[in-house]
């Protein structure tokens, strides 16, 4: 009788024990997906950093805004369409809706159509040196100097073309980004 | 459990690979007690300009400028010949790509002046001299050899442990066998001289227990000059790929490496073995201009190991060692049957990378099925990543995914694809994810770039606004202050004609005509 008793209060302990060291371990474990970033909510300023961190950079103006933060700005405090962004194209409306939660909407080619990434090259033969184009130069890619000639510093450069307008004698043509050995990686097997 | 226990019966302390394959060896063109054969140089050689991490360096030289064997051509790239410079120009490298990159071609002037030593042999080798003779990695990446060095003593303090790496454990290279072979007697001194310079604690000579002759000559030599106590001379089975770096790191020293972080973060120096005698030869005064290549393959006619000047061609050393008629209806790779790629074209110099040519049969790649879920794969890995599950994600641009399932781990060894029973390509695809992960990371790295410029841009221009604006304002007020000439004149003329109309009233006119210039252009009588 007493080892039945015994062994009951064994059970009942060990059940205890089990049952708080399960509730233990369930609180700690909804403390850490509190933590964790997914799930918290996020403060206005928190969206703008994000959505910019997933804008392309280069600054190149053509969604109306002037830059690619202030087009952040613009889609999280005034619910700008997302599908403004040209160099970011299909790729960056599908991260953008999925991370805001908005529907994947096709590019609008108002604001220009979606290339692949390209470099300013500056004929330096032609050029006059009048540094109109450093002015333009959303991210100081260009050097040079008055009536010295200037060159594109081709690692900087975004391909924005917002230097192709101001030039005077039209030395600035786009190519298309070359394909160098710390560039090249292995294709996708056939 | 396995490994413990091996360690307990055997007494062995290397614990077994994790995976790998046991592969025939079919190792051709030992010396077998000759000396290997150094290949006659070329009358021109190409040396690329560009290092391992793929730069596009700037040259030191122009053309026409005579060089000498060991100057440096560029940032670490030094001339393997003597000669003339005649043109810097893009030419294809050994490259899975086919790129070209600008090569230095110098018309060689017959009087190479290897072995006679190019700088002062030196007492004591320091990291200095590895650096001038240009010592790179020979074991197949091509790393700067000071540079790994110089990067332990930065990030961990001291180098604690010294890898001498000699297990050569892919199926047909074999020039660091052959090179153990016939020279072993300076590769002692070379890992003396590295004891010396690094001074590690511990010092480590891995090599696979299946190459008898060139263990037993270490053995002896290490026992005759007394250095088994200071060398551990590390006897391994010979598994594929037991050499490779991390792997290799990871069982010797039973750390274990920080995903993506380089061995010297752990005070871990590994150099191939052929690369220790290049640093001996080094301190000597050799710069480092030639290596042991392996010809050999399915179908070369003579499988051996001859020693190339950097910047022969393929075609060249082919062409020498008898092989150049089978070269024609066969493909040429670069490396082993394993981790090797097909050569585009033979007129692709030699570099310290290329350890192996490899003249094989044309095969048609093998139809790929659907993954039956077999696990084989995931057995093989050697450094236990599950490539079926990884499959999935790399093949779909997932690389959030494939981060978690550890895709940058992957050390590309091609043990997956030697087993897989449905020849899915799976490490073609792990490498084109690789190759997309970096692309992706660097192009982050470029928007952060550009938008700090833009940044700053804006705070430049903003601060130049604020600037023209306060001195336009300064401008402003100091025209205020100052009395206008015309308003002066005009008030004059109205005091005038009003001390004319009434005389007794001059004063008070004067004072109105004051008050009204201190009012200065914001007055209505003001023309401004």
């Amino acid at each position: 009788m007493i080892s039945t008793a015994l062994a009951i209060l064994v059970f009942i302990a060990i059940v205890a024990a089990a049952g708080v060291a399960l509730a233990w371990l369930s609180d700690t474990d909804s403390t850490d997906n509190q933590d964790s970033p997914d799930d918290a909510p996020k403060s206005e300023q928190q969206l703008i950093e994000a959505v910019n961190n997933l804008l392309p950079q280069t600054q190149c103006a053509q969604c109306g805004h002037p830059g690619c933060r202030p087009y952040a700005n613009a889609i999280v405090q005034a619910n700008a369409p997302i599908n403004q962004c040209p160099p970011g194209g299909d790729s960056l409306i599908r991260d953008l809706a999925s991370y805001l939660g908005k529907d994947v909407i096709p590019l609008n080619t108002q604001f220009g159509e979606s290339k692949p990434s390209q470099l300013a090259l500056i004929d330096e033969a032609t050029c006059i040196g009048c540094t109109l184009c450093i002015a333009a130069c959303p991210v100081d890619a260009i050097v040079g100097a008055s009536r010295l000639m200037h060159t594109v510093i081709a690692s900087q450069c975004t391909g924005c073309e917002l230097c192709l307008p101001p030039c005077p004698v039209d030395c600035i043509s786009l190519i298309p980004e070359p394909v160098t050995l710390n560039r090249w990686h292995w294709p996708r097997p056939a | 459990m396995s490994n413990l226990l091996q360690r307990w019966f055997t007494g062995t302390h290397t614990p077994a690979l994790n995976g790998g394959l046991a592969l025939p060896r079919n190792k051709q063109g030992l010396p077998n007690g000759n000396r290997i054969r150094c290949l006659e140089v070329p009358s021109t050689v190409f040396i690329p300009l560009t290092n391992y991490h793929h730069d596009a360096l700037h040259p030191h030289v122009q053309v026409g400028d005579e060089v000498q064997c060991g100057d440096a051509l560029a940032e670490g790239v030094i001339a393997s010949v003597g000669g003339r410079v005649i043109d810097i120009a893009s030419r294809p490298i050994i490259h899975p790509s086919g790129l070209s990159v600008p090569c230095v071609e110098i018309a060689t002037d017959k009087s190479c002046e290897y072995p006679r030593p190019v700088h002062a042999p030196q007492k004591q080798l320091t990291l200095e001299r590895l650096a001038l003779c240009g010592i790179q990695g020979l074991g197949g990446a091509g790393f700067g050899t000071a540079g790994k060095f110089s990067a332990a003593l930065q990030t961990h303090g001291a180098i604690t442990t010294l890898v001498i790496n000699a297990v050569e454990c892919e199926p047909v290279i074999s020039c660091d066998e052959a090179l153990m072979m016939t020279e072993a007697a300076e590769i002692v001194d070379a890992i003396q001289a590295l004891i010396r310079m690094s001074d590690c604690k511990r010092c480590l000579l891995a090599i696979e227990n299946d190459k008898d002759q060139a263990l037993s000559v270490l053995t002896t030599l290490l026992q005759a000059r007394g250095m088994e106590q200071s060398v551990e001379l590390c006897a391994l089975s010979p598994i594929y790929p037991s050499g490779a770096e991390r792997p290799l790191i990871e069982r010797l020293t039973g750390q274990c490496l920080p995903p993506g972080s380089p061995p010297s973060q752990i005070g871990v120096v590994c150099i191939n073995v052929a690369t220790a005698l290049a640093a001996w030869r080094a301190q000597q005064g050799h710069p480092m201009v030639s290596r042991i290549v392996t010809v050999a393959g399915e179908h070369a006619a003579h499988a051996t190991n001859v020693r190339v000047t950097f910047g022969t061609t393929v075609a060249e050393v082919l062409r020498q060692t008898g092989n150049d008629d089978m070269a024609v209806k066969s493909r040429v790779r670069a490396g082993g049957p394993l981790s090797g790629f097909d050569l585009h074209r033979l007129d692709v110099p030699v570099t310290a990378t290329t350890n192996c040519i490899a003249v094989e049969p044309v095969r048609q790649p093998a139809l790929s099925l659907p993954c039956i879920r077999c696990n084989a794969c995931s057995d093989v890995c050697p450094v236990k990543i599950m490539p079926q599950q990884l499959h999935w994600f790399a093949a779909k641009d997932d690389l959030q995914q494939s981060a978690r399932y550890r895709l940058m781990d992957c050390i590309e060894c091609g043990c997956c694809d030697a087993v897989c029973p449905s020849s899915i390509p799976l490490t073609q695809t792990f490498r084109y994810a690789k190759g997309l992960h970096r692309a992706e990371q660097s192009k982050q790295r470029l928007a952060a770039e550009s938008e700090e410029r833009f940044r700053l841009r804006e705070q430049r221009e903003a601060e130049r606004t604020a600037a023209r604006e306060q001195k336009r304002k300064a401008a402003q007020a100091r025209l205020a202050e100052r009395s206008d000439p015309i308003t002066d004149a005009l008030s004059r003329i109205r005091n005038r004609k009003k001390s004319g109309a009434s005389q007794q009233s001059s004063t008070p006119a004067t004072s109105s005509a004051r008050t009204r210039n201190s009012a200065g252009p914001n007055n209505e009588d003001t023309p401004e």
